[in-house]
């Protein structure tokens, strides 16, 4: 059972994962056009949504038989691979966790106390967690790279920042 | 090109607007989200005032410097400045990695200048004739391209088609999300409001190829160059560039071209140059993402070179090629200009001043460009922890940038983990935007024709091109699935 356990949980990697992933994507798309009048306007999505739920389950197949034949997975260089990523140190995978935990945390931040504020914050967090522990400097690399960036995107270019549920003064000293 | 063009391109008034329409475009090129159509709208107030010759001096400087701004991040961090330089990634970041930044900002600098000297020598000189042929291209034609375009994904992921074509698909599957254009019905909302604008394409490119990127680099720590020193060499990338003359001038044709065709644009020419470019040199050493140079030369001749294209169409006949030529047209117009042959045969000196406004803005990115690759260059020795926070800033006002929505930034997020575990697992990304680039243009341009017809499915092979184009999508389809490698090995 121990073994069998080792080698399901073997085959159930990321890719798989995403996949799934895949194929709950486009499996929601065709039960959401299921409800359109016009069955021109089903056709595409239905077409191209019934491709991809036989190619996703042709994908997972795949992975599944050569799992099951013991073949590692076969790295293909194409004209456009990307940098493959050998293996997760722990360090690398406590950074990347931080770092998608921190961009989802700047994304409620910021729409909570606004822009300026919220990336002070998780600037100065993430580079806290990465070691830099010289307050000074990394209050002043927080605070020069989220005014900055407020004041040319939000005065000079006029991007509709998010400004929070508080008011802070310098959003009237950068306008 | 009269040479009244010139004397108002090289006044004192002329060299300004030249100089800091560069230097804004520049700068808005190398900042994620922030393409062309945003340079040259946000510029477009700030020429009310002006004479219309310093008006196109001023909007083809910043278009052009724009396009070639988004090549600089593109080789130094993996993050593509506008959608015109995504495919740039692909090798000019692996070369970054490799210590020679300098050598991938050379090739792509010489390249965006000789293909954009070209895009402007085809807006000069063959406007009348190849504005006649984009005329010839009706929907069928459009449906046929966009299907070409997508068959690629079969040729390029040879060897991984299956995960190729997934990506694909979801790519289109993605883009009919939200208010059909052609029929007006909600489809696939799940009753939200905010999707039934669709999915923006320019927070899902930034999650894609920037916030993903973040991510990668937060796991590898360290930095970029894996090397720890740069060769900033930036000559060496122009030498290098040149001893390819074949190449860059065959992707600049290939890239004017693409630009004449109103709708396709700069975000298609760089992926068909660097498809196109894989596919003839597919034993290439190093390989094509592993830091070939042609992988950077291609590409950014294309784009540059598709920047001039898309103004042919909309100065000779008043169709705009993209949403950048469109915002021309309207500059043209607040001046009392009409587009037409008219235009470009008795239109005076404005005509003739942005074609030399233009080209002089090749050479004055490439200043720019060669002058500071050693500057650009040392970001890629900056640790990935410091890099990686400011990443994050960047994409989230990009996300912002689009519409001010925090959904958005919701989308820019979901698509950065989705990029991250394509990255991860080898998926070919291009694919998935490929299917969004070309998924509306394919399915707008099938129903009209199917209208123009009556239903009738045989517009799609009654023309030669369409018929042509067909052919072509079977043949590039068998070649992608069947094993042929194999049954050559066997015989």
């Amino acid at each position: 059972v121990e073994q069998k356990t080792k080698r399901f949980s073997g085959f159930l990697n990321g890719d798989v994962i995403f996949l799934f992933v895949c194929l709950a994507f486009s499996a929601a798309i065709l039960i959401e056009t299921r409800q359109l009048q016009e069955p021109s306007a089903a056709l595409v999505p239905r077409l191209f949504g019934i491709l991809a739920v036989i190619f996703s389950l042709l994908a997972i197949f795949y992975r599944a038989l050569s799992f099951l034949r013991g073949y590692e997975k076969k790295k293909v260089t194409m004209g456009i691979s990307t940098p493959r990523l050998e293996g997760v140190e722990v360090e690398g995978a406590m950074n990347l966790f931080l770092a998608i935990g921190l961009s989802v945390l700047y994304l409620i931040l910021a729409e909570l106390i606004g822009f300026v504020v919220g990336t002070v914050l998780i600037v100065s967090a993430y580079l806290w967690f990465a070691q830099y522990r010289r307050i000074p400097a990394v209050v002043l690399y927080s605070v020069v790279t989220s005014l900055s960036l407020y004041w040319l995107f939000y005065s000079l270019l006029k991007v509709n920042l998010p400004q929070g549920l508080i008011h802070w003064p310098w959003q009237r000293w950068l306008q | 090109m009269t040479l009244e063009g010139l004397v108002i391109t090289l006044s004192w008034k002329g060299l300004f607007f030249l100089v800091s329409g560069g230097l804004i475009g520049l700068i808005i090129g190398i900042l994620p989200g922030l393409g062309p159509v945003f340079g040259v709208s946000l510029m477009l107030p700030f020429t009310f005032w002006l004479p219309p010759h310093f008006v196109l001096i001023f909007l083809g400087s910043v278009y052009s410097c724009c396009v070639y701004g988004g090549s600089i991040t593109a080789c130094l961090l993996g993050i593509p400045g506008t959608t015109g330089n995504i495919t740039t990634c692909f090798d000019g970041y692996p070369l970054s990695r490799q210590g020679k930044a300098g050598v991938a900002l050379g090739l792509s600098v010489t390249s965006a200048l000789i293909g954009g000297i070209v895009g402007v020598a085809c807006l000069a000189t063959l406007t009348p004739y190849l504005a006649a042929f984009a005329l010839k291209i009706g929907p069928a034609e459009y449906f046929m391209l966009a299907m070409f375009g997508l068959s690629m994904v079969a040729v390029t992921a040879k060897g991984d088609t299956l995960r190729g074509l997934l990506l694909g698909c979801i790519g289109i599957l993605v883009s009919t999300i939200g208010v059909g254009v052609v029929f007006g019905e909600n489809r696939a909302t799940f009753g939200s409001s905010y999707l039934e604008g669709g999915i923006p394409f320019v927070p899902a490119s930034i999650g894609l190829f920037a916030l993903s990127q973040a991510f990668i680099l937060a796991e590898q720590g360290g930095v970029i160059a894996s090397l720890k020193k740069i060769a900033t060499k930036p000559w060496k990338g122009v030498w290098e560039t040149l001893r390819r003359p074949a190449a860059v001038l065959r992707h600049s044709v290939i890239g004017a071209g693409i630009g004449i065709i109103p709708g396709v644009g700069i975000n298609v020419a760089n992926f068909i140059a660097y498809l196109v470019e894989s596919r003839l040199n597919k034993n290439a050493d190093p390989p094509f993402g592993k830091g070939q140079y042609l992988g950077v030369i291609a590409p950014e001749a294309a784009a540059n070179a598709c920047v001039s294209g898309e103004l042919i169409p909309a100065f000779a006949f008043g169709i705009p090629g993209g949403s950048t030529a469109a915002i021309f047209l309207a500059a043209l117009m607040m001046h009392d200009l009409r587009p037409g042959m008219d235009f470009f045969q008795s239109g005076g000196s404005s005509a003739s001043s942005l074609l030399w406004g233009m080209l002089f803005a090749q050479f004055l990115f490439f200043i720019f460009g060669v002058l500071g690759a050693n500057f650009f260059a040392k970001v890629t020795i900056v640790r990935n922890s410091i890099l990686v926070p400011t990443i994050v800033a960047l994409c989230y006002v990009g996300a912002y940038s689009n519409r001010g929505m925090f959904e958005d930034a919701i989308v820019m997020t979901i698509f950065g983990l989705a990029g991250y575990a394509m990255y991860k697992y080898d998926y070919p990304i291009a694919c998935i935007v490929l299917g969004m680039i070309l998924g509306p243009m394919a399915e707008t341009n099938f129903h009209r024709a199917l209208i123009i017809s009556d239903g009738s499915y045989s517009v799609f092979v009654s023309t030669f091109i369409s018929t042509a184009l067909f052919i072509i999508i079977i043949l590039m389809l068998l070649y992608g699935l069947l094993p042929w490698e194999r049954f050559l090995k066997r015989k």
